[in-house]
């Protein structure tokens, strides 16, 4: 079984090689070998053997790729995927002008926790601290990892740039990375569930645990139409959400508020809950 | 969590600086996923507003200062507060906030606008 950090170098790894040509070697210079910067493992096979890009190898390439339907899923899910992060950086390339519209001054100075300190500020929201140390108490962890998912979706797009390499934060990496996904159409979020994925979570939209004190079915609860999978950071806002008191609701918390009320109306607000926490594409 | 001084005593500005002060403490307590805190906070902020709106004409308008907050919390939980002041400023800032990605607030924001326009939520 392999732990999440394995998981994630495999991750880190393909994406390094999959982009590349077969025949990169030609790219080097001759003298590669006796350049100071190469502190790295010894030279993979491709270096030493390198692999001419030729119509031969094409065709060949091609053969293998047409042979291994797996591979070819692969392939469409990685390209998938890159254009969900594209989607997403456009998406994130809102919310200054938004901030603006509300008098917020991007360029005041503040503290970690969001207070002005008065000073003169920069561009750019501060990156949040990570501690050395892994913090002992889960509530310390939730709250670095959310301030890193919230950064690293904010401003800084690849989630590495935020996290130095062999941090404990890299047990987390794959929620954090999740948190960036732009929103889904529900068709995506339903059949994402039979794919479980790191950093993601299954979520009911009506939710289970009062549905089933309410005396609903667990068919109806568990039911392919009510469950997605969801980013996890998400899936922890969108619970807080439902159990927090509320003026919306005279104090009650929509958890409670939706206490005896229908299937119906429950899984509208659930819907209604996943659109305004950018899961679910409207 | 501190324990609310007497509201009574506190000037205007104290009482705005209190409502801030406690929004900024549910944001880091909703970042550390304990919501009884957060919900013990939402009490302190209704008290708060309460004692704003007892005082003589109804001073909750002196939390309209917060709406230049850069803390998406507490220009959340402020804009709330303000619905029956100023309404249109507080549905303005409501609608910044849903319309941001800054995250839980703009849920919240998003889902208070649907709650105002079907009359779920009718601010007093």
């Amino acid at each position: 079984m392999l732990t999440d950090r394995e998981r994630e170098a495999a991750w880190l790894s393909h994406q390094q090689t999959r982009l590349m040509r077969p025949d990169a070697a030609r790219f080097l210079k001759p003298d590669w070998r006796d350049r100071k910067y190469w502190n790295g493992p010894p030279p993979p096979d491709w270096i030493e053997h390198p692999l001419e890009w030729t119509a031969e190898a094409q065709a060949q390439a091609a053969r293998q790729l047409i042979s291994s339907p797996d591979v070819v899923k692969a392939a469409i899910e990685d390209a998938r995927r890159d254009l969900r992060e594209l989607r997403a950086l456009i998406h994130r390339s809102r919310p200054l002008h938004l901030l603006r519209k509300a008098g917020y001054d991007p360029n005041q100075s503040r503290d970690e926790r969001g207070r002005w300190d008065g000073g003169g500020g920069g561009a750019d929201e501060k990156k949040p601290e990570i501690p050395r140390e892994r913090p002992t108490k889960a509530r310390e962890r939730n709250q670095i990892i959310k301030r890193v998912a919230r950064w690293a979706a904010r401003f800084a797009g690849p989630v590495g740039l935020a996290i130095e390499a062999g941090s404990w934060i890299y047990e987390d990496i794959a929620a954090i990375k999740a948190y960036q996904d732009a929103p889904r159409n529900l068709d995506e979020l339903h059949s994402a569930v039979d794919e479980p994925r790191a950093g993601y979570d299954v979520h009911h939209i009506v939710e289970k645990t009062s549905a089933a004190r309410d005396g609903y079915p667990v068919d109806m609860i568990d039911g392919r139409d009510n469950l997605v999978r969801i980013p996890r950071l998400k899936h922890w806002e969108i619970n807080s959400w439902y159990m927090t008191a509320s003026k919306d609701f005279d104090g009650l918390s929509p958890r409670e508020y939706l206490r005896n009320r229908s299937w119906s109306e429950r899984h509208e607000i659930g819907l209604r809950a996943l659109v305004l926490h950018g899961v679910l594409r409207p | 969590m501190k324990k609310l001084p007497d509201l009574k005593k506190l000037s205007l500005n104290q009482l705005v600086n209190h409502f801030a002060d406690i929004a900024l403490q549910q944001h880091s307590e909703l970042d550390a996923n304990d919501v009884a805190e957060v919900n013990k906070l939402f009490w302190q902020l209704e008290a708060i507003e309460a004692e704003l709106k007892a005082r003589g004409t109804d001073q909750r308008d002196a939390l309209l200062a917060l709406y230049k907050h850069p803390n998406a919390q507490v220009r959340l939980k402020a804009a709330k507060a303000t619905l029956t002041v100023a309404p249109g400023a507080a549905r303005e800032m409501l609608r910044s906030i849903a319309e941001s990605t800054e995250y839980p607030q703009a849920g919240e924001a998003g889902m208070s606008l649907w709650n105002l326009e079907r009359g779920v939520f009718q601010p007093t």
